[in-house]
């Protein structure tokens, strides 16, 4: 990176974190830093939801996704419309009418205590695991870039993130959330043109199209079932929603945004927005992969991605990967002057190709895909251009950890030490105690994020995590809101049945994870509503509650 | 706490049925782009 690139990347994250804190002034009482006082408009709300979701791992390996498996990802967005409609319609008013701090409160008030601590723990462990991954995808970026220790990065990636968090709460992470939008998108909106752009002159976006075609890299819907298929347009719509309702339904890093607006028009608002904005965004992140994919179709890419596996690649596996990429950049020209039979010779060429790399790499497995994006940036992006989409990676990183964090510590004190340890704390110590929570969560953080790089695909893992527990934590939350007739006893064994499944599904099965989610939310409702209706007379229906 | 109508289509049912519309349309696009250009 040159000059104008540090200045453009120092410029808009310094603004985010600056904005941020300033709009966090005053936050100096428990409800004000976990809730921002509930006083959050929906707009920002909106953008925070957004950004908390769209993590640097988004823009790495989503573009990586699309580059060597076609555009279909998209379709695990399909869902989401559909759950979001879900919860602004039933959970939305319930959790604003209970007045919670926490999803997971909201379960004591409507079922026991045993239950939300079940839940809480489940959530500790799912979002803790996953925290270390948001963060070690931008690290990448910087030991790519810099060449500097990947712990040395992951510190400096963290640091700001937790420092606004720890400082001004909430507020600080929902005001950054939103001006970390907006670089997002004018960088997404610039790394698409100037992919286009950069194209070769007598390839132009119709040569591309055809080639990214040709290659099947321009599926963004594809209808063959498959249990073991991850994302086809039934495991979109179906698994989808759930995983969605999951996630912005019962995962404290999505319910908190929503839980700080002023009432239930601006939380229902903040949801739709992203019913309507979330597809077209991943699209057009996916389409950018596409058109990487066409770009190197004519320029020769790396043997491999990794630069430390590059340089680790034998000369005759170069040499046969140079063959390998001729052949197919004589079968793509043909493809684009529209020639009989290029498009099959095209994707022979396109296999072999794909050979030619795995060879290259031999056992290992470089984690290449998670290189593709930010090699094609800074290899042939723009001065300046670099320098924005390089603050797109930190600003997707800075606002999934911020938020993410922010969502733990509150966990953490809300669930934890004022239910458990410390009931009759200050608002004083409770506010001490959630800054030193957040500190405490986001020095975690950076410890586990040293293992992330040995996940292959980024959104994947991140994804995969999620579906372990989501079917789990959904299924106890459809129990409290639509099964007024289950209760605790039914909640408490409904959960711990519905996760027996998820781990008994992942390892004695190979249906693709999306599913997950289906299975242990049914399991979990099923079972539910069997124990209680099975269980001793004398045990009364759990609490009605708004 | 207050339920207010949306700002748009006067009533949340109306919204909702229009973000499910919205989708299908979402998704009727894509299908055609796939066919249009995914060989």
């Amino acid at each position: 990176m040159r000059l104008l690139d540090w200045a453009v990347l120092v410029a808009a994250l310094a603004g985010a974190v600056l904005y941020g804190l300033w709009r966090s002034r005053g936050s100096n009482t428990t409800e004000k830093y976990l809730l921002a006082g509930r006083t959050m408009p929906w707009y920002a709300m909106a953008l925070s939801i957004m950004a908390t979701q769209a993590s640097a791992v988004t823009f790495i390996s989503t573009t990586a996704q699309s580059y060597v498996d076609g555009m279909r990802f998209v379709q695990f967005y399909f869902g989401l419309p559909v759950a979001m409609i879900i919860i602004a319609a039933f959970i939305v008013p319930r959790f604003h009418a209970s007045g919670v701090y926490t999803a997971y409160e909201y379960l004591e008030k409507r079922f026991d205590s045993r239950t939300r601590a079940l839940v809480t723990a489940i959530f500790l462990i799912q979002r803790g695991l996953g925290v270390g991954i948001s963060l070690s995808a931008p690290a990448i970026v910087l030991t790519v870039l810099l060449g500097l220790p990947e712990t040395t990065t992951i510190f400096l990636m963290a640091a700001f993130a937790v420092f606004y968090t720890v400082k001004g709460g909430i507020a600080a992470v929902t005001w950054a959330d939103f001006i970390q939008m907006f670089i997002m998108t004018l960088g997404l909106i610039s790394a698409l043109l100037t992919a286009i752009w950069l194209l070769p002159d007598n390839i132009g976006l119709a040569g591309a199209l055809k080639i990214a075609g040709a290659a099947g890299r321009l599926n963004p819907v594809t209808f063959t079932f498959d249990w073991n298929d991850r994302y086809n347009l039934w495991s979109g719509l179906i698994g989808g929603t759930f995983l969605a309702m999951a996630y912005f339904g019962c995962d404290q890093s999505q319910v908190q945004r929503y839980l700080q607006g002023k009432d239930i028009t601006q939380a229902r608002l903040s949801l739709l927005f992203n019913a309507i904005a979330k597809i077209p965004m991943q699209f057009f992140i996916l389409f950018t992969g596409a058109m990487v994919f066409a770009f190197f179709s004519f320029v020769k890419p790396p043997v491999l991605f990794n630069p430390a596996a590059d340089r680790n690649v034998t000369a005759e596996s170069r040499a046969g990967f140079d063959r390998a990429f001729d052949a197919r950049s004589a079968a793509a020209r043909g493809v684009v002057a529209g020639d009989n039979g290029a498009a099959d010779r095209f994707r022979a060429a396109q296999q072999d190709l794909d050979q030619a790399r795995r060879r290259a790499a031999g056992d290992k497995d470089p984690g290449d895909t998670n290189y593709i994006f930010l090699s094609f940036v800074t290899r042939y992006m723009p001065i300046g251009i670099v320098g924005l989409v390089m603050a797109v990676i930190f600003a997707a990183a800075m606002s999934a950890i911020s938020g993410e964090i922010n969502a733990l510590a509150t966990v953490t004190i809300i669930d934890g030490y004022k239910r458990f340890v410390r009931p009759g704390a200050t608002d004083h110590q409770t506010l001490t105690a959630s800054r030193w929570a957040t500190l405490f969560w986001g020095l975690y953080a950076m410890g586990t994020a040293q293992f992330g790089h040995r996940m292959g695909s980024l959104i994947e893992a991140v994804n995969f995590l999620g579906s372990l527990f989501y079917g789990g934590m959904l299924g106890v939350f459809l129990l409290a809101f639509f099964f007024p007739r289950v209760n605790a006893r039914g909640a408490f064994y409904g959960v711990l049945a519905g996760e027996a499944a998820i781990f008994t599904a992942k390892f004695t099965t190979s249906i693709a994870f999306l599913w997950f989610n289906v299975l242990g939310a049914l399991v979990v409702i099923v079972v539910g509503v069997a124990v209680s209706a099975l269980g001793p007379r004398n045990q009364l229906p759990s609490r009605q509650i708004a | 706490m207050k339920e207010e109508p949306p700002p748009l289509l006067g009533s949340w049912s109306r919204l909702y049925a229009a973000v499910v519309i919205y989708l299908a349309a979402v998704i009727t696009l894509f299908y055609t782009f796939t066919r249009v250009f995914n060989q």
